[in-house]
């Protein structure tokens, strides 16, 4: 036991939905059913990142000491993609921030490090998650990200504890996408669940047993492979383990998320004091059980189940639009140019946190710090102040249908944020919503332009939903 | 500290203008010839007599060296001028400045754009390295944001706005029609701007000026010069040039329905020529007609219509060839066209013409009580402008 605690979790899925049936209708396959969840154009495996640990921070107290950023769709191999995570969401440079490459036994692997190094952690997993047109990874692949964070028992509220696991190795080679390729390939699933079932139902017991009564936990399952998902399921069930279905079933495989990501499903709806087993199965097998506590009560109303219920159509062709899967004719307009490095550094706090800042004259909120008030036009010292999480409300907005842009046309909105300042930036995710002046919205982190294979990430505003008035 | 203003001490002795468009077969060194030399035609001197040269241009040149080399000057002093889209004016009012302060006795101003050589749409801005946090819209969607702002305030209808709009850009192709300079020449009808491909919220093609190469240039000298006493000059009566603060996009305080640098720069070139009531004193106003909407502000910030009123004076023809004060009767920005760097002194060419009587007959304006005419040229987008103003009249 390292005395650390689960503090807070989150979990992040884009809004966008490519229907199954219009997927493989399209390539004159069978008829599929339901819909995967897709990354909107100015999303990556970075942003979501961003978003999911947005989620879990909300009720997280401490900051960590060290952040874990685990995925198998990098934006950059050189370059640490955690670092662009961690200026987004303001960390102090002395927490260490890093990449770790590879997909869910590293997620896995990666909380246990952080579970056993003891000190206060934030691990994050994102995925965007690809195919070949007509392939199961296209059709059951999800893009999501999930996060957790941790702290020493004590320092604040625990969600859940880790009561112990176990894992195996073993060289499957069921699904394999080499570096490089960007796409996974899979062998025949029959093999698969022959080669990983058994050892899996094994370690769950093994682990069952010596932590305790096996009738008090429910199971979830984390496993890239359909075939293998569902033997596991019905092979847990036949032992007479209760499995804790849900919104999970229908999403499909996260990749490097995907661990967290059931593990957020099941702590989303689990009561204090319940037991949960998290049985992840890829290149062997690894089973983690937890005991829910007190602190689930405070837990983020955006919960996985409320992300899945938000479904915008995205018609087939743009998702492979925005994937470089169907290559177009550029508009006539020059390409965005590449981002300073240097200015990006100098600028920081505003370009990856949106922070923007107070004079100490006048108090007006000038957006972002400038060395001479908008308000008061006096030399000041701007305090710091975090608009990341701060709604704003419509002033006027347009589409432009001229300007260079990743995806569709831009939107972009002059946007009053509450408290003073505006913000002049592009809507993300209106999903064909007419926006219209009095509009609520809110930040959100976004990939804005590419030039030379330098990502320009920043941040933009999208439509506020569900707001409590 | 007061603005003190340069009145009566400035005389232009020459004017000249290029035709605009797709000059596909022209280039710089062409354009830049064309318009010096007609210069100098109009004012009636050799090229060896202009003392010095401010030349204007934002996206075709790199420094003064892409005049002198193509005008072969002899170690004369070239100064390269870039301010966005107001670049003609700022030509205009530095070279003003030097002969107002004696510095020198014949100067030129030139503005030189060739912008059709690039192979993109629309204007297309070279910023400096920067974070990636900047607006990455176009002009005409960052001036679109005047139309539903002003909607609302004023409780204007959609449809109302839009036939206010339709109304400025028929008007300007019907002037452009009669400007054989223009890129534009023919009418266009409420149906061809309505259902003209959108370009930026509620603006189509037809609601934006065109983007074209062209040349234009003018001839100075001090007013109490022989020169300007022996040549019908035009007289700098009064000129302001403002920069604004540039906190629009990012102040909740700006609007959206006016544009503040172009009032204050307005109230302080009325002020130096006199000008009381600019509707009833000016014979024309050439106005940065951008896009529509612009153009539809620009007369409240001009103080040639009441606030909120703009759109029923547009509507009531008041600004049309035959209205009561015609605004851009030579087709202004939308149909004579925008080479960024030369609209400043187009616009001025168009009241060289118009003040002198030298204006083609079908689009002349006669009115012998009024003998000052409004260059107004901005550079920028609403919220983060810069505004010129100049008033010209034909007496000292």
């Amino acid at each position: 036991m390292s005395g650390l605690v689960v503090t807070s979790y989150g979990s992040y899925l884009p809004g966008n939905r490519v229907s199954r049936a219009e997927m493989s209708a399209t390539l004159g396959r069978g008829p599929l059913s339901g819909q995967r969840t897709a990354a909107g154009h100015d999303e990556d495996s970075i942003t979501m990142a961003v978003e999911a640990l947005r989620a879990a921070r909300g009720a997280a107290v401490a900051e960590p000491a060290l952040l874990a950023y685990v995925t198998s769709s990098p934006v950059y191999l050189e370059r640490s993609n955690s670092s662009i995570i961690h200026a987004a969401l303001d960390l102090p440079a002395r927490v260490l921030a890093h990449d770790a490459i590879g997909t869910a036994q590293t997620t896995v692997a990666m909380l246990r490090h952080a579970l056993r190094a003891g000190e206060p952690a934030a691990v994050v997993a994102a995925d965007v998650r690809g195919g070949l047109p007509g392939s199961e990874f296209e059709w059951f692949g999800c893009d999501a990200a999930a996060a957790v964070t941790l702290a020493p028992e004590g320092t604040a509220p625990a969600m859940a504890r880790h009561l112990g696991g176990a894992t195996t190795t073993l060289p499957v080679g069921d699904t394999w996408m080499s570096a490089g390729e960007g796409v996974p390939r899979s062998w025949d699933g029959r093999f698969a669940a022959h080669a990983l079932t058994p050892g899996a139902i094994d370690l769950a017991e093994e682990v069952l047993t010596r932590y305790g009564d096996p009738a008090r936990v429910r199971f979830v399952v984390s496993a890239g492979n359909r075939r293998v998902r569902a033997d596991v399921i019905r092979q847990g069930r036949k032992r007479g383990w209760t499995y804790l279905g849900g919104v999970i079933d229908d999403l499909g495989y996260a990749g490097a998320a995907d661990p967290l990501l059931v593990m957020a499903a099941a702590f989303d709806v689990l009561p204090p004091a319940s037991r949960l087993l998290v049985l992840t199965v890829a290149d062997g097998a690894s089973a983690h059980l937890w005991e829910i506590d007190e602190g689930i009560e405070s837990r983020s109303a955006r919960s996985l189940s409320a992300q899945a219920d938000r479904r915008h159509p995205l018609a087939y062709s743009a998702y492979l639009r925005w994937r470089g899967d169907l290559a177009e004719d550029p508009p006539r307009r020059p390409e965005p140019d590449r981002v300073s490095a240097p200015a990006a550094l100098r600028n920081r706090r505003w370009k990856y946190a949106l922070m923007g800042a107070e004079c100490d004259r006048c108090r007006a909120r000038n957006v972002p710090a400038q060395r001479i008030c908008g308000h008061c036009r006096q030399p000041a010292r701007m305090r710091p102040v975090p608009l990341q999480d701060t709604p704003g409300t419509i002033r006027s907005w347009t589409v432009d249908h001229l300007a260079y842009s990743t995806g569709d046309k831009v939107i972009a909105a002059v946007v009053d944020l509450d408290g003073g300042g505006r913000l002049s930036c592009e809507v993300a995710d209106t999903h064909g919503e007419r926006l219209a002046a009095g509009r609520r919205v809110i930040p959100t982190f976004r990939r804005v332009s590419t030039r030379d294979g330098l990502h320009n990430y920043f941040w933009k505003v999208c439509p506020l939903r569900g707001e409590v008035k | 500290m007061a603005a003190h203003g340069i009145a009566n001490r400035v005389a232009v002795i020459g004017s000249s203008c290029t035709a605009f468009g797709d000059l596909w077969d022209t280039g710089i060194e062409d354009l830049a010839v064309d318009a010096a030399l007609q210069a100098c035609e109009s004012a009636g001197v050799e090229l060896s007599d202009v003392d010095a040269f401010w030349f204007g241009s934002t996206n075709s040149a790199q420094s003064g060296l892409d005049l002198s080399r193509a005008l072969k000057l002899d170690n004369k002093p070239v100064t390269r001028v870039a301010n966005f889209c107001v670049t003609g004016s700022d030509v205009f009012r530095n070279a003003a400045y030097a002969v107002a302060a004696g510095a020198y006795d014949t100067v030129m101003a030139i503005g030189v754009e060739k912008l059709k050589d690039s192979g993109y749409a629309g204007l297309v801005d070279d910023e400096p390295p920067n974070d990636g946090t900047l607006s990455g819209l176009t002009p005409p969607a960052r001036f679109s944001l005047l139309v539903p702002a002003y909607c609302e305030r004023y409780g204007v209808g959609a449809d109302t706005m839009r036939e206010a709009l339709t109304h400025i850009a028929r008007k300007n192709h019907a002037n452009g029609a009669l400007n054989g300079r223009a890129q534009f020449r023919r009418p266009v009808s409420a149906e061809q701007v309505n259902g003209a491909p959108a370009v930026a919220g509620q603006l189509g093609v037809l609601d934006c000026s065109g983007m074209s190469d062209g040349a234009a240039a003018a001839v100075l000298v001090r007013a109490d010069s022989g020169l300007a006493r022996n040549r019908e000059a035009l007289y700098v009566k009064g000129m302001s040039f403002v920069a604004g603060p540039g906190t629009g996009p990012r102040d909740p305080g700006y609007d959206y329905v006016s544009l503040p640098e172009v009032a204050a720069s307005a109230r302080e070139a009325y002020r130096q020529a006199g000008i009381r009531d600019p509707r009833s004193e000016l014979l024309l106003a050439e106005v940065h007609d951008c896009f529509t909407p612009t153009e539809l502000v620009l007369m409240e910030d001009l103080n040639l219509s009441r606030r909120g009123e703009a759109w029923r004076d547009v509507l009531a023809g008041v600004f049309d060839l035959a209205g009561e004060l015609p605004v851009n009767p030579d087709g202004g920005l939308k149909s004579f066209g925008h080479p960024v760097g030369a609209s400043g002194l187009r616009m001025l060419f168009e009241c060289w013409l118009q003040l002198r009587g030298e204006a083609p007959a079908e689009r002349r304006i006669t009115n012998t009580e009024r003998g000052a005419a409004l260059v107004h040229n901005l550079g920028g987008a609403p919220g983060e402008l810069m505004s010129f103003v100049s008033v010209l009249g034909t007496s000292r």
